[in-house]
Formats: C-alpha cells, sequence, structure tokens
C-alpha cells in the first residue's frame, strides 16, 4: 500500500476519530450547560415570586398562588432544556476534538500531532510520527470516551436558592388573593359560598378565620365604626365575585389590615393589640388553608371540626399567643382596649409574658412576608414626654409613649408611660392618669459679663505648707536678715 | 529536509540510538548515584540539548559526585570550581600571564581557567561574589569567554552544571536573575529513600571501589544533539508551551489569579526553549517521534522553577515557584484549533 493511500485511511480514520472527540466534546457541554441551567432555573424560581411579592407591596397589581406558581415552574423547566439546546450547537473543531480523544485515551497527542503532519511535508521524524499514529488508530476508534462527571450534585448554591424558591412560594400563597378563575366548577361561586358559610357558623376554615373576629368586635364593641372589615359585612357579601370583591377580600382576609385601619389609622400593616392577635389566627389558618387546598374546594359540615380538632390537638403556642396577643398585651391601654373583646379562647390562656414572641412566631408560621413588617416606621427612641395628651405621631408602639405600647422591657418602665393593670385576661380595668407636659425651651437675655481685674483677696488664705528648712539653711537665712538689719536694711 | 517520501526508518534508528547512548550514560552513572533517577534524567536532558543544570539540595546527596560521574561517564573534558567568596572572574576564566619563552624572551600568554572545558562542575555557585559569578554568563550564553582582547571559543559540547545549598544562606550570593536564566534546568536533590540506604552505604564503605568508565563521547553527545532538534514539535503543543510560560507573567492574558498575586518576574522567552527543548528529549526516550503536551508538562517544573520570582507578598504567605506553576499548569488548558 503507497504511502497517499495510508494517508487516505489515515485521513478517514481521523474523522471518524474526530466525530467521537466532538460528540463527547458535544455531550459535556449540554451536561455542563444543564448543571448551570438548574441554578440558573432556580434562581427564576426566586425571582418570579419577588416580582410578585414586589409587585405586590407597591400595590401595581395582584396575581393569584396558581399564576406565581405557575409561572415559576414553568420557566424553569424551560430553561434547563432550552440551554442545553443551545448548548449542542456550537460546532466543535476538529483539532480540538481529537485532542479531547487523545487526552481520555492517554494517546499523548498521537492523533492531533497526525492530522496536523499528514498533510504536510514530512520529515522523517514527521512521517515517523505518522506511522507511530497509525498504531493507536484503532485503540482512538474503540477507546471508551467519557462524556464527563455523570453525577449531578446541587451545589450548596443551589440549595439555597431551592430552599428560598420554596419559601418564597410559600410566601406567595399564604398573602396571594384568592384565585376565583382556578376554582372548581361544582363549587358555584366560592365567595358566596364561603361567605355565607361564615353567616351561619359553619364557615370554611379560611374564611372563618379571616373574618369572624372582625365581626366579633364590630358587633361587641364598636357597632358603629366604620372600619375596613366592615367590606366583610352581609351586604357586601352578597355582591358577585368580581375583581373589587376580590380585592375586597384579600384585604379582609389579611384581617389585621382592617383592624390596623379601624384603630389607629397607621396603615394597614400596623394594628391595634387586640387585632394583632386575631391577626395571627388567619395567619395561622392560612397556612392550613393551602395544605388542604384540594378539599377547600368542597366545602363540607366536617372541615371545621377537623380544622378545629388539629388547633386543639396541637395545643400549640400558636393558638395561645392569639388568644394572649388579643388581651393581655401590656400595649392594651383604655383607648386600644375598646377593640378587644374577650373571648372563651382567650380565657384560656395564662402566659402573660410570651405574647410578643408568640406573636412573632405565629406571624412566621402563618408566612406573612416580612416585607409588610420592614413598611413601618422606624422605631422612635425618643423617650421625652413631648407632646402632651395628643398623640405621638411617629408612635409604633416600639419605645417612648406611644398610645399602642405593646412591648416591654426598659422603654416600659420609663415613668409616664402607661403601663396597664392586669387582672387576669381584662386589661387595663383601672384608670391611668397621664400627665405628660410639653416645656418648650425659652430664650432669655443675660447681659454679657466684662472681664475685670481680680479682687484683693479678703478671705483667709488657709494654711500654706512651710517646708522645714535645715540647720544650715536656717542659719543662712537668719545671718542674712541679721546682716541686712545691722545695715540699716540696706542690701 | 522535508521530503515527499520520508525515511521513517531513519528516524526510528535515530531515535533508537538516541535511546541507547542515554542508556548506557545513565547506566555508568547509577553505578555510583544510587536512586535520584530524575535527577538524573534531568542531568542527561541538559547534556542532550546544550542546556545548563542548577542542582540544588542540601549537602551530602551526591550532586558533586552525580555530575563527577557524568564527566568520566562521557570522555569529555571535565574541571571542577570550587567557588568561595575571594574568588575572582580571572580564576575561573583565565588571565593573561607573563611567560619567559625560549631565549629569555618574555611575553604575555592568556592562561585559560577552569571554566574552558566540556564539563564544568561550579561548586556550591552561591559562594562566589556577584561579580565573579557574573564571569559565567558570557561562557554558559554565548560560549565563549573574553579576556582583555582575547576572546576564546569554548568547545561544544559544553555544559555547566552548578550546585548550590539551600540552607547556610550566611555569606553566599544569590545568583543575578540573568544567571538563573541561563540555566536549562533547577533540579532539586531530595534525600534518598529508605530502600536506597543499604546500597549507598554497601557502595561507599565497603572496600570495593566502583569504578566508572566511558561510554560516550563528545562528538556522540553532539550526533544526539542534532537528532533531539529533528524532532518535531505540533502547534497545540507550541502553543501550549508558550502559554504555559506567558502564564506566569503576572497580569498576562494566561495568569491565573494565583500568578497574578504572588508573582514578581515571570519566566522570559527561554523557558519556552527549554520547554520544547527539554520536551524533545523526553518524547524520544518515550519512543515517540513528536513532542507531547504530556512531555512538556513532565518538565515544566524543573525548566521555569528558577526562571519565576515570587514577590514579597507571596513570601511572606509562603507560596513556592512551583506552587505557582502548578496553578499555571491547572489555568492554561491545551488549545487545538
Amino acid at each position: 500500500m503507497s504511502t497517499g493511500n495510508l494517508d487516505d485511511a489515515l485521513h478517514q480514520d481521523l474523522d471518524r476519530i474526530a466525530r467521537r472527540g466532538a460528540d463527547v466534546i458535544r455531550g459535556a457541554r449540554v451536561h455542563a450547560a444543564a448543571t448551570n441551567a438548574i441554578d440558573e432555573a432556580l434562581i427564576v424560581l426566586v425571582a418570579v415570586p419577588v416580582l410578585f411579592l414586589l409587585f405586590r407591596v407597591l400595590g401595581a397589581g395582584e396575581a393569584s398562588f396558581g399564576t406565581v406558581a405557575g409561572w415559576s415552574l414553568s420557566l424553569a423547566a424551560l430553561w434547563v432544556p432550552l440551554r442545553a439546546a443551545f448548548a449542542s450547537i456550537p460546532t466543535v473543531a476538529r483539532a480540538q476534538a481529537l485532542t479531547e480523544v487523545d487526552q481520555q485515551l492517554n494517546l499523548a497527542d498521537r492523533m492531533t500531532t497526525a492530522a496536523e503532519f499528514v498533510d504536510r511535508d514530512q520529515t522523517p521524524f514527521m512521517a515517523a510520527a505518522v506511522a507511530d499514529a497509525r498504531h493507536h488508530v484503532e485503540r482512538a476508534q474503540q477507546g471508551a470516551l467519557m462524556t464527563g462527571s455523570q453525577e449531578w450534585s446541587m451545589s450548596r448554591r443551589g440549595w439555597t436558592l431551592l430552599g428560598a424558591a420554596v419559601a418564597l412560594l410559600l410566601v406567595c400563597a399564604a398573602i396571594a388573593p384568592e384565585d376565583v378563575t382556578t376554582t372548581p366548577p361544582e363549587t358555584g361561586d366560592p365567595v358566596v359560598v364561603a361567605e355565607a358559610d361564615a353567616g351561619s357558623g359553619k364557615t370554611e376554615p379560611g374564611t372563618k378565620t379571616e373574618e369572624r373576629p372582625a365581626k366579633e368586635d364590630e358587633g361587641e364593641t364598636q357597632p358603629t365604626r366604620p372600619t375596613a372589615a366592615s367590606s366583610a359585612k352581609p351586604g357586601k357579601e352578597q355582591a358577585p365575585p368580581t375583581d373589587d370583591v376580590k380585592k375586597t377580600r384579600g384585604k379582609t382576609g389579611a384581617g389585621r389590615s382592617a383592624e390596623a385601619a379601624s384603630s389607629s389609622g397607621k396603615g394597614q400593616a400596623r394594628g391595634t393589640p387586640s387585632t394583632q392577635g386575631q391577626a395571627t389566627k388567619p395567619a395561622k389558618d392560612k397556612t392550613k388553608k393551602k395544605e388542604k387546598k384540594p378539599k377547600k374546594k368542597k366545602p363540607s359540615a366536617q372541615e371545621p371540626d377537623e380544622d378545629r380538632k388539629q388547633e386543639d390537638d396541637s395545643g400549640s403556642t400558636t393558638g395561645r399567643g392569639m388568644a394572649s396577643g388579643s388581651n393581655k398585651s401590656p400595649a392594651a391601654s383604655e383607648w386600644s382596649s375598646k377593640d378587644q373583646v374577650t373571648s372563651e379562647e382567650d380565657e384560656d390562656l395564662e402566659d402573660d409574658e410570651e405574647v410578643d414572641d408568640e406573636f412573632d412566631i405565629s406571624e412566621a408560621r402563618g408566612g406573612l412576608q416580612p416585607q409588610l413588617r420592614d413598611r413601618k416606621p422606624p422605631v422612635n427612641r425618643d423617650l421625652s414626654i413631648g407632646f402632651g395628651n395628643a398623640k405621638n405621631p411617629d408612635a409604633n408602639g416600639r419605645g417612648g409613649p406611644s398610645e399602642q405600647k405593646k412591648s416591654r422591657g426598659v422603654a416600659s418602665l420609663v415613668l409616664g408611660v402607661p403601663i396597664p393593670d392586669h387582672v387576669k385576661g381584662r386589661p387595663n380595668p383601672g384608670k391611668t392618669k397621664i400627665t405628660q407636659e410639653r416645656v418648650e425651651p425659652q430664650p432669655e437675655d443675660l447681659a454679657a459679663q466684662e472681664a475685670k481685674a481680680r479682687k484683693k483677696r479678703t478671705a483667709p488664705v488657709g494654711h500654706l505648707s512651710r517646708p522645714e528648712l535645715l540647720p544650715w539653711m536656717q542659719d543662712l537665712v537668719r545671718n542674712y536678715f541679721e546682716t541686712l538689719r545691722s545695715k540699716g536694711n540696706q542690701p | 529536509m522535508t521530503q515527499k517520501a520520508p525515511n521513517v526508518a531513519a528516524a526510528e534508528k535515530q531515535a533508537g540510538r538516541f535511546r541507547d547512548v542515554h542508556e548506557k550514560i545513565k547506566s555508568e552513572v547509577q553505578k555510583v548515584i544510587v536512586g535520584q533517577e530524575p535527577v538524573i534524567d534531568s542531568v542527561l536532558t541538559a547534556l542532550m540539548v546544550g542546556g545548563h543544570v542548577m542542582l540544588e539540595g542540601v549537602p551530602g546527596l551526591g550532586k558533586t559526585l552525580l555530575v563527577r560521574a557524568l564527566g568520566e561517564a562521557v570522555d569529555i573534558e571535565f574541571s571542577r570550581i570550587q567557588f568561595t567568596p575571594d574568588m575572582m572572574p580571572a580564576d575561573i576564566q583565565g588571565t593573561n600571564v607573563l611567560v619567559e619563552g625560549d631565549g629569555g624572551v618574555h611575553e604575555v600568554t592568556f592562561q585559560q581557567g577552569p571554566l574552558v572545558s566540556n564539563l564544568v562542575l561550579a561548586d556550591e555557585i552561591n559562594r562566589a561574589t556577584p561579580k565573579t559569578q557574573s564571569a559565567l554568563l558570557e561562557a554558559m550564553q554565548e560560549r565563549q569567554i573574553s579576556v582583555g582582547n582575547d576572546t576564546i571559543k569554548l568547545e561544544e559540547p559544553f555544559c555547566v552544571m552548578a550546585t548550590q545549598n539551600p540552607i547556610e544562606q550566611e555569606g553566599t550570593y544569590p545568583l543575578p536573575e540573568a544567571q538563573l536564566d541561563r540555566f536549562l534546568f533547577k533540579c532539586i536533590v531530595g534525600y534518598p529513600e529508605v530502600s536506597e540506604y543499604n546500597a549507598i552505604l554497601d557502595r561507599t564503605t565497603g572496600t570495593g571501589e566502583t569504578e566508572v568508565s566511558h561510554v560516550s563521547n563528545g562528538k556522540e553527545i553532539m550526533e544526539m544533539r542534532q537528532v533531539v532538534r529533528s524532532v518535531p514539535v505540533p502547534a497545540h503543543v507550541q502553543d501550549y508551551a508558550i502559554h504555559l510560560v506567558v502564564g506566569t507573567q503576572a497580569n498576562s492574558e494566561f495568569a491565573c489569579a494565583h500568578v497574578n498575586e504572588n508573582v514578581l518576574l515571570g519566566s522570559s522567552p527561554r523557558g519556552a526553549q527549554g520547554l520544547l527543548l527539554a520536551g524533545k528529549v523526553k518524547a524520544l526516550l518515550a519512543g515517540r517521534f513528536a513532542v507531547s503536551t504530556d512531555d512538556i508538562r513532565g518538565v515544566v517544573h524543573e525548566v521555569l522553577r528558577h526562571r519565576v520570582m515570587i514577590n514579597f507578598q507571596g513570601q511572606a504567605d509562603g507560596v513556592t515557584t512551583d506552587h505557582v506553576i502548578d496553578s499555571v499548569l491547572e489555568h492554561v488548558k491545551v488549545t487545538a484549533s
């Protein structure tokens, strides 16, 4: 066989080997791209709920949980195959493919070298290198090539993103409005059904926990006060489930937003202590509602019982937190206690000291978004008595005199801060008299004092130390003065 | 040179002869040196490509003995220079002396120093002053020495094998970078293996004396150098060597973060020359006819470790040139196009 034929055969062999190498490189690229795409998909999983929350905070729009979850999952699921497909598109250079084969099969660059030398004018050593490569062609064609690490393990960042995505989706599920469009047709109008149940005392769990406390408050303590919770009154409950109704229900579902508006008017992120306690209940129930979503679609008489049973069984601090938060908050002063209602559940609670902590825990369990809390004004550390009987415009109940005192600690011990007396379950039965006076500093005229010479001292000088002189010093002084006197005081 | 129908057999014969010569010399050297096979290979490689070698190791590891054995195994002129702090350049290069000739005529003639030889052992080279060390510069690079108006061409093969002690730095003068760069290899001579101690003791404490015979000569060494230079280097291997050298230069295109942080001075192009020449020997000894990237990787530490200077931060952090080279090897990938 002539050299030319040998070279042609080697060409073909090298082409085949290059195709093998290219497949390996492409497979590795796809694998790497898919691995990276999974991390990126997790970012998408996080980003979509974050955007949803952002829009919700800005009031730019609302979307149901199903929409958010659907977008997140579908975008994430599409991203991985798309990236993998794009990664396989670029062509692989022949030399690069041969190098890959050489490296994987430990061929010491024989294939790459042969591919370079076979087309050139060859020196004896080049020809020898090509001939040497022919002996290894079979190995290059049949050797097992690895595409790369087939094992996939999620990075720590990936796990973090996954956890964040799940948490954000839970938050979205907790705060997202009812998805009317996703309600199965057999349930009919879920709003009407749910609220009708609420009126009859057999409400569906989520609806019950959101609306019942507000109604009780209004009925027993402030029946005429116009509140946002009144949007859940029967007159409006009968309205068709339009978008407006959905929005109203969403706010009412938030529970404490409405109460906050009724008691302090500080916005929906804040509420009076009594409503906060009540708000924990919907928060908790929202979680349950999310867990039992399929059952929620077909309301039955057993569900409230089961739900209540779960509450009883849990005996958890969440339930206690709700009740104690409503009645026994130290901030329950006389003006805030009007909103409070002592319920049977509240009377079961005894722990006064864990009110705030349990409230926080229940909030966390309820999945309330932290952004709402972040929107509170900064904590006022001003402990001065400066507003008289007027309300502190910066009062937020977190220190200093305020009408919504609900914290413990040093600020509560400062005189002048209303500290309600606690008789078991009844906040502030006595009258607390607060006298606050604000004294503005007034400028006064004062004549400037001019600098003067110091007057002669009239008062006794006091004890002056007289150091003891040594004998020779005393003699010296004595002699000096005797000499001075003898000369008629002339030195 | 190139031909359409190349004589593969001729190349195979030359490569086979190269391996034979290498093996013969190595066997003779190993009669007196136990173990240290990588160091012996490096020394022989330097001899085959015309490079110089710096041997660094603590006392008693056989550095001097290795070079002496090599000088005896190859029938070439061998000289040894024991560097001392009071040594002057004339002591190694030679100088003009007044000589009385026939008939009482006095004339100034050049009296050559020990540097005029084929294989020069510069023992403890860092004990000489930089002035004397620099006297080696011209000899190592240009293969000639200039004394007064005379320029003496050194006979090939010419090879300087220097030793230095990494400890006992008092009273020593670190070699200038320009001189270090002229060494093809810097070999670290380590302690022998435990299993090698018996052989060392048997050979050195008995009554018998080991004789090293001449198995090669200068002419054959020069032929081997031609064989080495005939080995082709594929483009991607040459690119890889260049990228490795450039990768040791801080803030260069192929430098990694480790290099940028810790390297004051990277390798010169002499480093790339050394990589290719040493890689060719490596390929021949492996039975191949072209240099591969594996060959380059196999010699990169010996070739580049003395050409990289660590900056103050790196020295404070305990970074060595071998660490830097490892990071460069990890960072620079083979690219074939």
